[in-house]
């Protein structure tokens, strides 16, 4: 499969009053054309700033690139010079659906004014006819088209977030770049929205990278999966491989703490403590303080990715240890 | 040192404010007993002399004298005296009779919190300048009926505020836990529901200490306000206008003293705002 | 939608009634006679009670209020004594000056402060933000009364730009609208600027950058719009409190209007003038908020509740 999306050794900073916070810290990620591919990982892991990066997103005063590169069509895009070029593929090529539907639209604009948009601004299309495309768009999301002149707060939650996908797929990009798209919605209409979204991907033939903390829904969409943790990729792997046979014990945790449906479980398996703090990580591997499995050099070193197989890797000193004691 | 002493101490607002409104109200108290010139004795000999500064130390004319021969710097610090004094005292009976109003509205609600409101918009609907003019007018200016007309227009935005506050403290728990065990009324006002607004108060209050000075400098301008002999930064500009031309010292000076403590409290204000409660912009 | 509006012109009568009986009895404030307040100083007794006669004051005051009511919803608000005309026509003749001047003024102001406040909130901690909020904060600090003296003695009496008194050309206007919409401006580019602030943090427009929108459309249409809907609310308003602070600014400059009006009625003791005044002053002031709160309805997508609708649309049921 062809590369689309290569980051490269990123490393993001949050630079505020109170420290300085290290959201991402040394990430590797490949994203081929027509994968769908999920991230996971918990609140606080880096995953929203990993997407906020490759659209040069991240809060102006704040937010910091310090090392790393991410390659699009043989282009850099946190590279200066680019910004240019990377405003075009905004929208055209990468888009972006957000977690919140509730903030993620203009509130004063109406629905029809904000799919449009991307109409006139990438395809020059006039006013009218971006307007009669954007009905199309609605219609094909499951939003009749008679609505378009509808404002967001006259919309659920679940229409909202449609709405969103609506816009990002307007010039039928490369990638699209999903941050939690169902994480604020009822559990009966994440189910609609996802099947939608699977529905498009299917349909449009693009890459996805679905950024989450339910394993469940990457389970369901996704070919591939990267476990991020203190904003580092722990695993990577095929679907099949890394739920089977999770390598990392951050990875194996996740895959515990599910509840087993057929099992007759008295009590649910949590992983202990917490992640620790962007703004103090520890010397040696983050996940050590947690870790059933850590021994003296976890806390001193930190653990590089190892190939553990075809389309898998995970970084942890121990491998061999965790995988012969098995799961559980 | 506690939290909330710490945020202040780093607010650079609150710190600048604080330091300006404090040397004035120092000076404006001290006044008496480091002027050296006389504040109301007119010497027709001396008027409309243009500042010396420093030229003759501390017994000349430092920022000149005005049409009636007085030291301006004399009058100023003078002056300050009774526009801080009527601004402070208006202030806070204002906030005296806003906060009670403002707590009964709030507390009580249902028809007493809709006539005190009621009343509140119907003052609201008069502008302020033409009540406190047409007032002062029919009971005669004097500095009590200043001040009393003060009050009168400004309680109405601290019943507002308060209000707002103590809707929003009303319906917590506490004070539910207070009723049951049969706390009163009043015990459940002044000791629990007080507490929580008095914050928006104090950030209020600072702010409208500068906006009584304003007020009080614009009625004094109209002929309404602190009456001759007494100064206030409001008379002096009132008074050397006419003289603008030939002797503009005799207004700068007050007019920059003015602008120096309204912008203090304006300062304070803003400081206290943003440690206490950034939410509230008004 | 039109019972909303009835409902609020219903309350806004009730103000105004309100408001007529303030201005009613505010005459009786004075201890003493009223008709004593408004003959000069040493009158006699005889010429007193031939007053109070005129005026009506030996009735009962529930009636001489009523009266005056009744009278007034026809149009007649009575007789200026100084002017010896009605007092309606005497107050309508001043009031374009007015309305001109406040109008000016808001002119200068949104001028200034809209593109400052924009350009602060957009480049924040720059020069020209750090600049504009000093400059914001003399504005709100400065007493108008020093700052229209101080206008007229540096243009005026220094540079010799501006006439420092009459009403007949746009150069008279200019200092008066510069003084009466300082504190205005001020204000409204610390608002614009505190809005342009929050709205940029807002996930909605992380959204629409996110579809490659440029960034000066982002801030110009799409951001702007929601900062500026508050406001214009806030600008509204203060179209009645103008009326007030006109006051001051027409005295300075002798400016023909409603303000200069009731100051020198106030000094001639003409009562039944300052009475009228207050009481068309504050009606205007009313209704005009009631203007106001309409218009937000409409100008705000989200008041659209109160609006009517197309109901057709609403019948359909649409799969979520």
């Amino acid at each position: 499969m062809e590369d689309l999306l290569k980051i490269k050794d990123l490393f993001v900073e949050y630079r505020t009053m109170d420290g300085v916070s290290k959201a991402v810290n040394g990430v590797n990620l490949t994203i081929h054309r027509g994968e769908s591919m999920g991230l996971v990982g918990e609140t606080g892991a880096g995953k929203t700033t990993l997407a906020l990066s490759v659209l040069g997103l991240l809060p102006k005063r704040a937010g910091h690139v310090v090392n790393g590169t991410i390659e699009y069509n043989d282009l850099d895009l946190l590279r200066k010079e680019n910004w240019a070029a990377l405003q075009k593929i905004r929208g055209e090529k990468i888009a972006m659906i957000f977690q919140n539907p509730l903030t993620s639209l203009n509130p004063v604009f109406t629905i029809g004014e904000q799919i449009a948009m991307v109409y006139i601004q990438h395809q020059n299309l006039s006013k009218k006819a971006a307007f009669q495309k954007a009905g199309e768009m609605l219609e094909i999301v499951g939003i009749p088209a008679y609505r378009i002149q509808d404002y967001p707060h006259q919309f659920s939650g679940g229409m909202r977030q449609r709405v969103g996908i609506a816009a990002a797929l307007v010039c039928n990009p490369d990638l699209l770049i999903a941050d939690e798209p169902t994480t604020a919605l009822d559990v009966t209409i994440q189910a609609q929205v996802l099947e939608l979204m699977r529905n498009l991907q299917d349909r449009y033939k693009m890459s996805l990278m679905m950024i989450t903390h339910n394993l469940g829904i990457v389970a369901g969409m996704c070919e591939t999966v990267a476990v991020m943790y203190s904003g580092k990729i722990i695993e990577y792997g095929t679907i099949e491989n890394v739920f089977r046979n999770p390598a990392h014990p951050y990875t194996r945790g996740l895959i515990n703490s599910l509840p087993d449906i057929k099992a007759k479980q008295g009590r649910l398996k949590p992983i202990e403590g917490m992640m620790p703090s962007p703004m103090h990580l520890p010397l040696g591997c983050e996940f050590a303080p947690r870790c059933p499995w850590s021994t003296e050099i976890c806390l001193k070193q930190k653990p590089v990715m190892d190939n553990l197989g075809e389309k898998h890797q995970a970084a942890c000193h121990n491998l061999a240890t965790v995988n012969l004691k098995g799961l559980g | 040192m506690n939290n909330t002493g710490r945020r202040l101490l780093r607010s650079k607002f609150f710190l600048i404010g604080f330091t300006i409104c404090f040397v004035i109200m120092l000076l404006a108290i001290i006044s008496p007993l480091i002027i050296v010139h006389s504040p109301d004795k007119a010497n027709l000999s001396q008027r409309l002399r243009p500042p010396d500064f420093f030229k003759n130390g501390w017994a000349g004319h430092i920022l000149g004298t005005d049409a009636m021969g007085q030291d301006v710097l004399t009058r100023l610090l003078i002056g300050s005296r009774y526009s801080l004094l009527i601004a402070c005292i208006a202030v806070i009976l204002s906030g005296i009779i806003g906060i009670c109003a403002g707590m009964i509205a709030g507390y009580y609600g249902k028809w007493l919190d809709n006539l005190i409101m009621r009343l509140a918009d119907i003052q609201l609907s008069i502008p302020t300048m033409l009540l406190a003019i047409t007032i002062v007018a029919i009971v005669g200016p004097s500095l009590y009926n200043l001040t009393i007309v003060l009050v009168v227009t400004c309680w109405v935005q601290y019943a507002r505020v308060i209000r707002g506050n103590v809707l929003l403290v009303r319906n917590m728990e506490f004070i539910n836990a207070s009723r049951v065990v049969g706390a009163s009324d009043l015990w459940i006002m002044a000791k629990q529901i007080f507490p929580n607004v008095l914050t928006p108060c104090i950030i209020l209050g600072s702010q409208q200490v500068g906006y009584m000075i304003l007020m009080e400098a614009g009625m004094s301008f109209l002929g309404l306000g602190v009456q001759p002999p007494h100064p206030s930064w409001g008379v002096m500009i009132s008074d050397g206008r006419n003289y603008i031309q030939s002797a503009p010292w005799t207004v700068i000076a007050p007019g920059v003293a003015l602008m120096i403590m309204v912008m203090g409290c304006n300062f304070l204000g803003d400081g206290l705002r943003d440690v206490f409660d950034p939410k509230m912009k008004s | 939608m039109f019972s909303f509006i009835a409902k609020r012109l219903a309350y806004c009568i009730l103000v105004v009634i309100g408001v007529s009986l303030i201005s009613f009895f505010i005459l009786h404030l004075a201890p003493g006679d009223p008709a004593r307040l408004m003959l000069p100083d040493g009158s006699s007794d005889a010429d007193i009670q031939a007053m109070r006669v005129e005026l009506g004051l030996d009735r009962p005051l529930i009636t001489q209020y009523l009266s005056y009511m009744e009278r007034a919803v026809q149009g007649d608000f009575g007789e200026s004594i100084f002017y010896k005309q009605s007092n309606i026509t005497i107050i309508f003749e001043a009031l374009p000056a007015t309305i001109i001047l406040t109008f000016a003024a808001m002119f200068v102001a949104l001028l200034i402060s809209i593109p400052l406040g924009i350009i602060s909130g957009v480049r924040r901690g720059s020069l020209i933000d750090v600049g504009s909020m000093f400059f914001a904060l003399l504005g709100q600090s400065m007493s108008p009364v020093w700052l229209g003296i101080m206008l007229i003695y540096i243009l005026s009496v220094s540079l010799r730009l501006l006439p420092p008194f009459g009403s007949d050309s746009i150069a008279n206007l200019v200092m008066p609208a510069i003084t009466l919409g300082t504190p205005l401006a001020a204000l409204i580019t610390r608002m614009t600027r505190a809005g342009m602030i929050d709205v940029l943090n807002e996930d909605y427009i992380t959204a629409t950058l996110a579809k490659g929108i440029p960034w000066k459309k982002v801030v110009n249409k799409y951001a702007l719009k929601n900062v500026l809907i508050p406001v214009v609310t806030i600008v509204g308003l203060q179209v009645g409190t103008f009326l007030g602070g006109a006051i001051v600014t027409e005295q300075i400059f002798s400016w023909p209007g409603v303000g200069r009006l009731i100051v020198s009625s106030i000094f001639r003791r003409d009562f039944p003038l300052v009475q009228s005044a207050m009481l068309i002053v504050s009606s205007m002031f009313v209704f005009i908020n009631l203007l106001v709160d309409i218009i937000y309805t409409f100008i705000d997508p989200r008041m659209n509740i109160v609006r009517e609708k197309a109901t057709t649309r609403k019948t359909k049921r649409v799969q979520v």
